[in-house]
């Protein structure tokens, strides 16, 4: 009989004899050829099935550098393309993979061409003015419109009042209108740091150091297999858009961990100065998803 | 170097990562590091070749699609074993048995073919028993787990996972009539077929409602009752 206070008998002890014999079965062996294939034609399926949707949440930007990801046109986009990706017909081994991938980009390109219709009518209803204004500023103006068809999409940046403001474009969509930062001056990490509230300014000093290990350029558009915008250019303006970040001398970002929680951790460079912050990965223009604040580096 | 070179040196929990931020192929890396293992707790949870085939492929896409929810607290591992088991139990609990188990005889253990008749003796046993108690055992004895790895992936107290093994280590013992002490041979007695269309009444009904209390470890040690 154990003491009291003993350490409990060796868990593994296994007197029945159970343990060896079911230890001692042979390996089922590797998975089949035919499986492996199987299954890899559906994560081929669902990796084009997530193009499409950020194809089509990219396809609608306009000229002046206008983000559509992020915004509520960038959602609306979104949830029309991912509308459009499900009548994609499901996996088959038979499919012709390129086929999928250009009946997605021309099914994106619809989905675009529809945004532009129901947005030209909400503005001819609103009286925004002419044509012109409305068309260049529907990427500004969408941000503050509120559908209130069956879906919905409300953007946070909206006046808390409800008013839609008619094509004049909100302080929050200022950025908008500056230089956007070049994407070479964007730097991309993927690595499990565990970031902490505590230790966030020692431990994101040193992504100032460009030649820190890991580094890479980020993609510069949704379109070259990005299944997180923030790992975009486009994606990470949207994000210091959103943190009003000033970040005139490039911007690193680490898709990593914080207090326990996956996250990305950004530092900005502006006029010598290194800010930064925790954020989720959905990081965007309309919601950045702050989890810990513009932290000074130096 | 190149890409998929370069990914291979990547530790899982940064390919997941990689594979959030949109690097194209690194769940490929993953998958291809982990698939046989995968496959094998998949094979020996459901028990069928066509419903492992089906279980493992949905784990797969939800892993694929669910890799930002890893928080990187367990080992990537540990994580995909309960995606599979998880799979696994889906796929068992929607197939109703459509024809009723065959009368099951064991092997001769003199046979020539023993160890794969042994195996099928013993895939059997198992099937028989209660699931919680065959899904400890596969993780545990069959797989190698810890048993705080397997009370991660089963979503259980450790202290259940061993009672479970314990409970099951004796039915099985039971079922296989293996002599007390005997270590990891065959069957040393002849044995009886095995009826499971006849109801074997589950040693452990109460384990199929769920986690119980944990009680002491089964003492196997008793003067066995019937003939040597």
């Amino acid at each position: 009989m154990t003491p009291l206070g003993a350490p409990s008998p060796d868990p593994e002890d296994d007197p029945t004899g159970v343990r060896a014999l079911l230890s001692s079965l042979p390996d089922p062996g590797p998975m089949p050829t035919d499986l492996v294939e199987r299954i890899q034609a559906s994560l081929e399926q669902e990796r084009v099935r997530r193009l499409a949707s950020v194809d089509a949440a990219a396809a609608y930007d306009g000229a002046d550098g206008a983000v559509a990801d992020g915004t509520a046109t960038g959602r609306l986009v979104a949830r029309v393309g991912a509308e459009v990706a499900s009548l994609v017909p499901g996996p088959h081994a038979s499919r012709d993979r390129r086929g999928l991938r250009v009946l997605a980009t021309v099914m994106g390109a619809a989905a675009a061409v529809v945004l532009v219709g129901v947005l030209g009518t909400r503005l001819i209803g609103l009286g925004s003015g002419s044509s012109s204004s409305a068309t260049s500023g529907a990427a500004g103006s969408a941000a503050q419109m509120e559908t209130n068809g069956s879906g919905a999409v409300r953007s946070p940046a909206a006046p808390s009042s409800g008013a839609v403001t008619r094509g004049t474009p909100s302080p929050d969509s200022g950025p908008l209108h500056k230089q956007p930062l070049s994407a070479q001056l964007m730097r991309l990490r993927v690595s499990t740091t565990r970031y902490t509230g505590a230790g966030l300014a020692a431990q994101a000093a040193t992504l100032v150091d460009s030649a820190v290990a890991g580094l890479r350029p980020v993609a510069l558009t949704a379109g070259t297999g990005s299944g997180l915008p923030l790992a975009t250019a486009a994606g990470l303006r949207s994000c210091m858009d959103g943190l009003h970040a000033e970040a005139s001398g490039g911007a690193t970002v680490d898709i990593a961990y914080y207090d326990g929680a996956p996250a990305a951790v950004l530092v900005v460079a502006a006029g010598g100065r290194h800010t930064a912050y925790a954020v989720g990965r959905e990081c965007s223009r309309s919601d950045p998803h702050l989890l810990h604040g513009a932290t000074p580096l130096n | 170097m190149s890409r998929l070179d370069a990914l291979s040196e990547f530790s899982d929990p940064e390919l997941l990562s990689a594979h959030c931020a949109g690097e194209e192929a690194a769940f490929g890396e993953l998958f291809r590091r982990h698939r046989d293992r995968m496959w094998a707790v998949a094979l020996r949870t459901c028990g069928d070749r066509e419903m492992a085939s089906d279980a493992v492929q949905d784990a797969f896409l939800a892993a694929f699609r669910r890799a930002d929810s890893f928080r990187g607290e367990a080992a990537v591992t540990t994580w995909l074993h309960r995606i599979v088991v998880n799979a696994c139990l889906d796929r068992l609990r929607r197939t109703k048995p459509t024809v009723e188990l065959p009368e099951l005889e064991l092997a001769d253990r003199h046979d020539d073919h023993a160890s794969v008749e042994a195996r099928v003796d013993v895939q059997a046993a198992l099937a028989l028993l209660p699931e919680g108690q065959r899904l400890a055992l596969t993780l545990v004895d069959m797989q190698g787990l810890s048993v705080q790895e397997a009370a991660e992936v089963l979503d259980v107290a450790e202290g259940t996972v061993k009672s479970r093994c314990g409970r099951g280590r004796a039915a099985m013992a039971e079922l296989l009539q293996l002599e007390p002490g005997s270590r990891g041979g065959h069957p040393v007695r002849p044995v009886r077929p095995v009826r499971p269309v006849d109801p074997i009444a589950p040693l452990d009904p109460v384990d199929q409602a769920g986690p119980v209390a944990p009680v002491g470890p089964v003492d196997t040690r008793a003067e066995p009752s019937g003939p040597a």
